[in-house]
């Protein structure tokens, strides 16, 4: 029973950190990605069949990030009720799940951006 | 009425007093610190603390001089003061010395002196560990700042490029004085961050929930989670580095496969998370302080915690931006860019919370204030340039000139020094018999913001007019001289305040365990509770963030020993362990006191770092020896059993003196440590895969290098697997009450530890047979290079092992007591899953792509 306990309140604590690991996970797979594609391409700027993969791919990971991120957010909310109570415990700990994830959801969109707006293999000096 | 109402509260305390006789000096007695020169040996977090606090300002002097003769250097054009290689040699060590030797173990050491007191924890759960940290970081600190005396300080800047840090472009001692010296005190820097991360999660005061927790301890518990994550890769970038350089394995040469842009991926993925462990436990301090000085809680607690560990994701995000002009794709620099703009976000609701605090009361203008007060300015304006500097174009236009140095100055001197001033005037009442003088302070401010603003506000305009960094002269017709010569005045206003500062600490610290001069903010938190060599005289129940201004008779409860644990019912060193996000105890852990064999352990750790790096072999290997022996030593002394349990806390509570398995403090440290090792071992995946993207030329699939044949990496493979299941039988055999069966344990263990031997030799031996040498290509050097780094683990299990058996025949380890022989195992399985991935890899890798 005390194990169990203890195993709660781990992953209690760790769905805290749920949102931001979504963020970093998404990070490195998009970097990644784009650098290992881009790497592996025949001419740096051949942008046509790389760039339409590349969004593609990053286009998916950015909704299934953001999925994720919207799956915690209402784990959140749905467990604790108003989270914006944050007088006692379980409302702390949900409000900090919330509030991360809310946070994530920008960087993750903010990295999006990017992806969009700018060519993927293109070097820019020389 | 009144009196009964007290008689009740009282009544509903755990303890009742009159104490026992002889209780209270029997407590002092188990934890009076060493006198005269055995104050060496001392663990307690306090002399530690104050140890390591007064070693780093030291060091901050230190650099302080050498940035003096740097601007002494650079105050009028074509000077010669100093020549270039040691203008080389000065910045280097500048850079150096402030970031590692100061910055980190500044704050690491605030942690280690405050956080039992704010958590009401009677010390760190693993003193001697921080103890050791601290003499290695004072051996390998003082040493390295040493070689500038001998003409071996390294010259290649503070982060140590290459090729320029090549044996072909600095040959000679002086890089590997960095890189030794350097990874040395990293592996310092990490002990002390596992402490910290158990220390925070496991030892606070009961009833103090997460949500209670001084803000400063959720600033460490970060700091010491970045510290995890981070410092691995520079660890592994030095040994890369080391390597090429001792043994030429090819990682950074490009006509070998290498890539000098590794190092810098490398580096920065550390260099950024640096920046902000060194901030935000400085921005602890200022949440902890500007309550106190306003008299009002801390405003919006919740989202500054929220910051703080956004703060701590994102900053892992963000490196690339140190390399902006390396020629990276556009889109991999878009990333980087909206990540550095990103992380804006936190730092601003820590800041805008900050001033809301401050309009939530009155703010009491004493010293500590001022230096908060120029923190908030100087650091903001840091925080503007950086989202300067975070756009690429304009960046491509400052990289490498005086506005970066300007920019990080004002975010490192604003975001860390001003604080922790604020922090020496604040928290010395509680350490030191004397208050600091608030005349001197006042004073040491003032010059210390003039003179700081002078000298770098004057360096954004430096570098816009295009003066790059790290020259040693400029020619008088550039038109830099007035500038610099401002900046140079600037630098002497702030070394004067600086000096008043160690003045004042030199005339009013008095280090005092219990005639301290008290709490003379009115601060509510728990570090100003009366103090001894004990810590509190009880462990104290908390409720809420502020409990002694929401529970007025704490204090004196404490002190009457009311609370949990008013003696020593084992007759040591004991704290409450409890559990992490509850705060309810579960167990009371036992102690070291005093010893020689961490101090040891430190210099001989030192000693043979130091002797690699001249390149003496023989004294390296007898000093790892003798590191090794008192490691040994000990450890041999830790693990007490649960013979002494349970004990009774006061409350009705009996609790064990003893845990074992995932409730106890020590197997936290070890999936801490366990952390570490898989950061090491990603960092060193990154690097392979990197590598084969920038020359897959020298992969075998292009030169045609035969691979050890699938049977051995298999046989290897299923002997790794074969130890974790020896070791799990191994377990069970030491669950055995019986006589005759207990010969098992020492056989599986045995068996189990040969087949890990085993299957690395196989794994070394294969690649050698097929005609592979290290330095031949990257390739090459990067597979032994992943053969190494499991050989790490390996030597480190073999004495793990002959540890625990030793323990076993001395009838140290049975069914009950089983810490050590647990916690050996969490890292064999680690191991195992390590080496089962390395395989794949290795042998899987260069077949799937070629």
């Amino acid at each position: 029973m005390a194990t169990r306990h203890q195993a709660h309140s781990i992953v209690e604590l760790l769905a805290v950190l749920a949102g931001p690991a979504i963020w970093f996970t998404y990070f490195g797979l998009t970097y990644g990605t784009q650098s290992l594609l881009c790497a592996m391409a025949a001419e740096p700027d051949e942008i046509d069949p790389t760039h339409t993969r590349l969004v593609a791919l990053l286009g998916a990971a950015t909704v299934v990030a953001l999925l994720g991120l919207t799956a915690v957010i209402w784990s959140g909310v749905r467990q604790h009720g108003s989270v914006f109570r944050v007088s006692d415990q379980e409302n702390f700990l949900a409000h900090l799940q919330v509030t991360m994830a809310g946070l994530s959801a920008f960087a993750v969109l903010s990295v999006a951006i990017a992806v969009v707006l700018l060519p993927p293999c293109m070097r820019v000096f020389g | 009425m009144t009196a009964m109402v007290e008689r009740k509260r009282q009544h509903n305390l755990p303890n009742p007093v009159p104490r026992p006789e002889g209780e209270l000096e029997e407590l002092r007695r188990i934890w009076e610190p060493p006198r005269g020169w055995r104050f060496i040996t001392a663990v307690n977090n306090t002399q530690i603390g104050i140890y390591y606090i007064g070693t780093a300002l030291t060091f901050f002097v230190l650099a302080g001089i050498l940035a003096a003769l740097m601007r002494m250097q650079l105050a009028v054009p074509d000077n010669d003061f100093v020549s270039q290689e040691l203008y080389n040699q000065l910045f280097t060590m500048h850079g150096t010395i402030m970031m590692f030797l100061f910055a980190v173990p500044v704050v690491e050491a605030a942690g280690v002196l405050l956080l039992p007191q704010m958590l009401a924890a009677r010390d760190l759960p693993f003193p001697r560990l921080s103890a050791f940290a601290f003499w290695a970081y004072l051996v390998g600190g003082s040493v390295f700042f040493a070689s500038l005396f001998f003409g071996l300080a390294p010259s290649g800047g503070w982060f140590m490029y290459p090729p320029l840090t090549s044996g072909q472009y600095s040959p000679g001692d002086n890089a590997d004085f960095w890189l030794l010296g350097i990874g040395f005190i990293e592996i310092s820097a990490i002990a002390g961050a596992i402490e910290i991360v158990v220390g925070v999660l496991r030892t606070r005061a009961p009833g103090m929930r997460l949500s209670e927790m001084p803000i400063f301890a959720w600033t460490m518990l970060v700091f010491a989670g970045m510290i995890i994550f981070a410092f691995p890769a520079i660890i592994l970038a030095t040994m890369l580095l080391e390597l090429e350089r001792a043994f030429d394995w090819p990682f950074f040469i490009a006509d070998k496969g290498g890539d000098p842009l590794l190092w810098q991926h490398l580096f920065w993925f550390f260099g950024h998370p640096e920046v902000y462990i060194i901030f935000l436990p400085a921005a602890g301090m200022v949440s902890m302080i500007l309550p106190t000085m306003v008299q009002k809680p801390l405003v919006a607690y919740n989202l500054i915690v929220v910051a703080l560990i956004a703060t701590g994701f994102f900053s892992f995000g963000l490196w690339v931006h140190h390399m902006f002009t390396t020629g990276l794709p556009a889109l991999s620099l878009g990333f980087f860019a909206a990540a550095s703009m990103a992380v804006s976000l936190p730092s601003g609701i820590q800041v805008f919370a900050w001033i809301a605090t401050i309009a939530s009361g009155r703010l009491r203008l004493a010293t500590p204030s001022l230096f908060i007060l120029g923190f908030l300015f100087i650091f903001t304006l840091g925080g503007l340039t950086g989202v300067m500097v975070a756009m690429v174009p304009f960046n491509w236009q400052v990289h490498d000139t005086y506005f970066v140095v300007a920019h990080f100055h004002y975010v490192l001197v604003g975001g860390m020094v001003f604080p922790l001033f604020a922090a020496l005037y604040y928290w010395a009442p509680a350490f030191s018999a004397r208050a600091l003088s608030e005349r001197l302070g006042r004073w040491a401010f003032a010059l210390m913001f003039i003179g700081f603003n002078v000298a770098f506000f004057t360096m954004h305009l430096t570098g816009l007019l295009g003066m790059p960094r790290r020259i040693y002269t400029y020619p008088a017709e550039l038109g830099w001289g007035p500038l610099n010569l401002i900046s140079t005045i600037g630098a002497f206003i702030l070394a004067a305040g600086v000096s008043l500062v160690a003045f004042d600490l030199f005339r009013c610290f008095r280090i005092t365990y219990s005639k301290a001069a008290g709490n003379i903010w009115h601060a509510g938190t728990l570090e100003w509770l009366p103090n001894h060599v004990y810590a509190t005289r009880s462990i104290p129940i908390v409720h809420g963030r502020e409990p002694l201004w929401d529970q007025p008779d704490l204090a004196e409860d404490v002190n009457a020993g009311r609370y949990y644990l008013p003696g020593a019912p084992t007759g040591s060193r004991e704290t409450l362990v409890t559990s992490p996000i509850e705060a309810e105890p579960q167990y009371v852990v036992q102690m070291p006191g005093p010893s020689w064999t961490h101090v040891l352990a430190a210099l001989f750790t030192a000693l043979c770092f130091l002797s690699l790096t001249v390149k003496l072999v023989e004294p390296a290997i007898l000093f790892a020896l003798l590191a090794i022996a008192s490691v040994i030593v000990w450890m041999w002394e830790m693990d007490p059993g649960p013979a002494k349990g349970p004990v009774d806390i006061g409350g009705g509570l009996r609790l064990p003196v003893y845990m074992t398995g995932p409730k106890s403090h020590s197997w936290w440290a070890m999936v801490v440590l366990m952390l570490v090792a898989g950061t090491l071992y990603t960092s060193y995946l990154f690097s392979y895969l990197y590598i084969w993207t920038v020359a897959p030329e020298v992969w075998p699939a292009t030169t045609g290098q035969t691979l050890p044949p699938l049977r051995l990496p298999l046989l290897a493979g299923a002997l790794l697997i074969a130890s974790s299941g020896l070791m799990l039988f191994a377990s069970r055999a030491l669950n055995q009450p019986a006589r005759p069966q207990r010969w098992l344990f020492p056989v599986l263990l045995l068996l189990a530890l040969l087949s890990l031997i085993c299957s690395l030799a196989i794994e070394i031996l294969g690649q050698w047979q097929t005609g592979l040498r290290p330095a031949e290509n990257s390739y090459a050097a990067l597979t032994y290079l992943g053969a190494g780094l499991q050989g790490e683990l390996v030597i480190a299990l073999t004495v793990m092992a002959l540890f625990t058996l030793a323990r076993f025949f001395a009838g140290l380890l049975n069914t009950a007591r089983r810490v050590t022989f647990d916690n050996t195992a969490l890292l064999w399985h680690y191991t195992v899953g390590q080496g089962v991935f390395g395989l794949v890899l290795l042998h899987g890798f260069p077949r799937l792509v070629g």
